[in-house]
């Protein structure tokens, strides 16, 4: 299962359990969470801190 | 024939990970992760635990119908965890990083994790926390229909529910949530007494009985009971919301004392904070056992969740007669989650047919004879084989001579119990060995109690009860003329925790108290677990030894081996310092 | 990914350096998003809690007996 899948699944908790008003926050954590992850195990991370 | 149906149940990430396997409904391997791994409390992903379930029914991760996951991830962090950390803000900066350490890399992760360590392809089920807590004791419960209760520290936002059992259906009605929480106002008040939170709560529960409730009208400025089984607790006295500790300054204001150094000496103050505290938990469950019998109308009731640990209150909730008869599961922590999680796949989600009370606990692994012999001749360890059926009294004779045995039976106990296959086993009749015990072999606080075990038929002669309590989950008094024969169980208060023992449940242990009390006519014997302080139960021969060897016990008695301490040859004696620093202090 | 032998070493140097930076990173990145984002959040969710009145409460106790219990999902 790819990690990109985690996207589905929130947008289903959206529709299930109607909390819209967490989805820009749910989304930049998750989106973070990603960059930082992915970051983590990738020799490319310096070059991906340089952007932020 | 139908092909059986198996369905892993798993908890972790939290604490107290561990793998519970089912097949066609029924347990057929359940084990925590600390065993294995030797670190108590261990959250990590369960793989060794999976390992064995899978080894012991012969079968891989492709044979699963189902993993069942005992909460929902998802909501814990997105709505609760976001929802907190927005409350508390500008506090609690430093939980915000630790959360976000935690959940960003891991926890977020679940299924994919779950799938990659287990090379499983197939569905992922998560029940709700609490319902996993109520499916592991109403579906284990054996009763047709029964009233749930839930009690812990938090699961996504419930911390206590009342649920109603029927049949294959269990439904939760209401709840309590985050923060208003028994579980965290008991870890709250465990942390202001200086133990260590989320591990030491029935130590407090143990101190009790020393104290006396002179502080009851406080705690109720911590926690409102209402009479309908509600409550909520006054969070301007907790910090947990959005700090790493439980409590801060208010509350040592509330009771004019600050807050307990660990390992410092205990006070007259601390036992009678001890003694509040369980007098108003007594209360709150008794509310909450009367709430649950208004709202189901229910003859039986069924207790989970790490408040259902609290024995003393059980007791109590037995002998107000609101129910009938009640059931606790003995795994009532979060390792009992992934039990409930797997229950609730095979009931709720497959229809499964409801089986039979749960019999046992000995769930986990067994080592035959033959390993442990290999064991011991591969240890060049000296030992002597005892025949099974002299066993019994051979033991029981070196029970009578005042010795301290370790007792390593058959299959490992599921829960935080060690009853008859894991235990640590001394004469409850010579006082001295409370202290034997406590101090030369578990190296533990001294006001710790002894529980002892049974002979089921007769119970009713020794203890106040009027049932049988396989799983050391309720405690009775010991009655009055029976308290000095039995001093190292009777609890300062005259109180016990009973375990009761009949031969259906493990005929071994139960022969061996059977030849015990041939011999002194006492049916009692101390059973305490087979671990020292800090350290997990044993759970293989060589955790066995080990702390055998580093601690003051007199014999080994490993299956049919026998090994004792004073017939070892010098090159074995061992030091038990070096043994205890390798465990944190629980 | 193959890293030819004279080159390991500075690979090894070059993944730690990503690591503790990453870590500082993090906690930089994770800081301004509590600070802006969660407090953004924070500061609305006060203003609309100001206005409604918290009315006192007879019971504690939450009604979820019409609760979907749906196990499939993370929530």
């Amino acid at each position: 299962m790819s990690k990109l899948s985690i996207f589905s699944e929130l947008w289903r908790f959206m529709r299930i359990r109607k909390k819209w008003w967490l989805l820009p926050i749910i989304l930049i954590v998750v989106l973070l969470g990603l960059i930082l992850v992915f970051a983590q195990t990738s020799p490319l991370a310096p070059f991906i801190y340089t952007v932020f | 024939m139908n092909k059986p149906i198996y369905i892993l149940g798993l908890s972790c990430f939290y604490h107290d990970s561990a793998a519970v396997l089912l097949r066609d409904g029924e347990i057929v391997f359940a084990a925590q992760e600390e065993r294995y791994t030797r670190k108590k409390h261990d959250e990590a992903f369960p793989k060794s635990a999976i390992a064995h379930a899978l080894e012991h029914a012969g079968i891989t991760a492709n044979d699963l119908n189902a993993v069942a996951f005992y909460e929902k991830p998802m909501l814990k962090f997105f709505d609760r965890i976001l929802q907190t950390t927005m409350k508390v803000w500008p506090r609690g900066l430093r939980q915000y990083h630790l959360a976000m350490h935690e959940w960003m890399p891991k926890k977020l992760w679940t299924p994919q994790i779950i799938q990659k360590e287990l090379g499983y392809k197939g569905k992922i089920f998560y029940p709700a926390h609490h319902e996993s807590h109520a499916a592991s004791a109403f579906f284990c419960s054996g009763f047709p229909d029964a009233a749930v209760i839930t009690a812990d520290g938090v699961g996504e936002w419930a911390t206590t529910t009342i649920g109603h059992g029927q049949g294959k259906d269990l439904k939760l009605l209401k709840e309590i949530r985050y923060p208003h929480s028994l579980g965290l106002l008991y870890s709250a008040i465990t942390y202001y007494l200086g133990f260590k939170v989320n591990s030491a709560e029935y130590k407090v529960m143990g101190l009790a009985p020393y104290g006396e409730p002179k502080y009851v009208e406080q705690m109720r400025q911590l926690i409102d009971l209402k009479p309908d089984g509600s409550f909520a607790l006054a969070m301007q006295y907790f910090t947990y919301e959005y700090g790493l500790r439980m409590t801060g300054k208010s509350i040592e204001t509330l009771f004019g004392k600050p807050t307990r150094d660990p390992e410092s000496p205990l006070e007259q103050f601390h036992k009678d904070i001890a003694r509040s505290l369980q007098e108003i938990t007594d209360e709150a469950m008794l509310n909450l056992a009367r709430a649950a019998k208004q709202l189901t109308g229910s003859k039986y009731l069924c207790l989970a969740g790490g408040v259902a640990l609290n024995c003393v209150s059980n007791g109590k909730i037995l002998r107000s007669g609101i129910f009938e008869d009640i059931f606790i599961q003995p795994a009532s922590g979060d390792a009992g989650g992934a039990l409930g999680a797997a229950l609730m796949v095979w009931h709720k989600q497959m229809q499964g047919e409801r089986l039979p009370r749960m019999q046992h606990t000995y769930l986990g692994n067994a080592y035959s004879q033959e390993e442990i012999e290999q064991f011991l001749k591969d240890q060049g360890m000296p030992y002597d084989t005892v025949a099974l059926h002299d066993l019994p009294q051979y033991v029981a004779k070196l029970l009578e001579g005042e010795n301290v045995l370790g007792w390593f039976q058959g299959r490992m106990e599921f829960g935080p119990r060690s009853l008859g296959n894991r235990s640590i086993i001394a004469d409850a009749r010579n006082p001295e060995n409370w202290k034997k015990v406590n101090l030369k072999i578990k190296f533990r606080e001294s006001f710790r109690p002894f529980a002892p075990t049974i002979l089921e038929e007769r119970t009713k002669e020794y203890f106040a009860l009027d049932r049988e309590s396989p799983y050391m989950l309720l405690v009775a008094d010991t009655l009055p003329d029976k308290r000095r024969e039995i001093p190292a169980v009777t609890h300062v208060d005259s109180s016990a925790r009973i375990q009761t023992i009949n031969r259906n449940q493990n005929a071994l242990y139960y022969d061996l108290l059977k030849a015990f009390e041939a011999s002194t006519g006492c049916p009692v014997i101390i059973n305490t677990s087979f671990n020292v302080r800090g350290e997990p139960i044993v759970e293989s021969p060589k955790d066995a030894l080990n702390c055998f060897l580093h601690t003051h016990m007199d014999y080994l008695v490993l299956g049919q081996c026998v090994i004792d301490k004073k017939k070892l040859p010098p090159e074995w004696k061992r030091s038990s310092e070096e043994y205890l620093k390798q465990f944190a202090l629980d | 990914m193959h890293i030819p032998v004279p080159l390991r070493r500075l690979y090894d140097l070059w993944m730690r350096f990503s690591q503790v930076l990453g870590r500082i990173m993090s906690t930089i990145l994770l800081t301004i998003l509590w600070i802006f984002v969660f407090g953004l959040y924070a500061i609305i969710l006060k203003c609309m809690r100001l206005v409604s009145r918290q009315s006192s409460k007879e019971t504690y106790w939450i009604d979820v007996s019409d609760h979907s219990t749906e196990m499939r999902y993370q929530f």
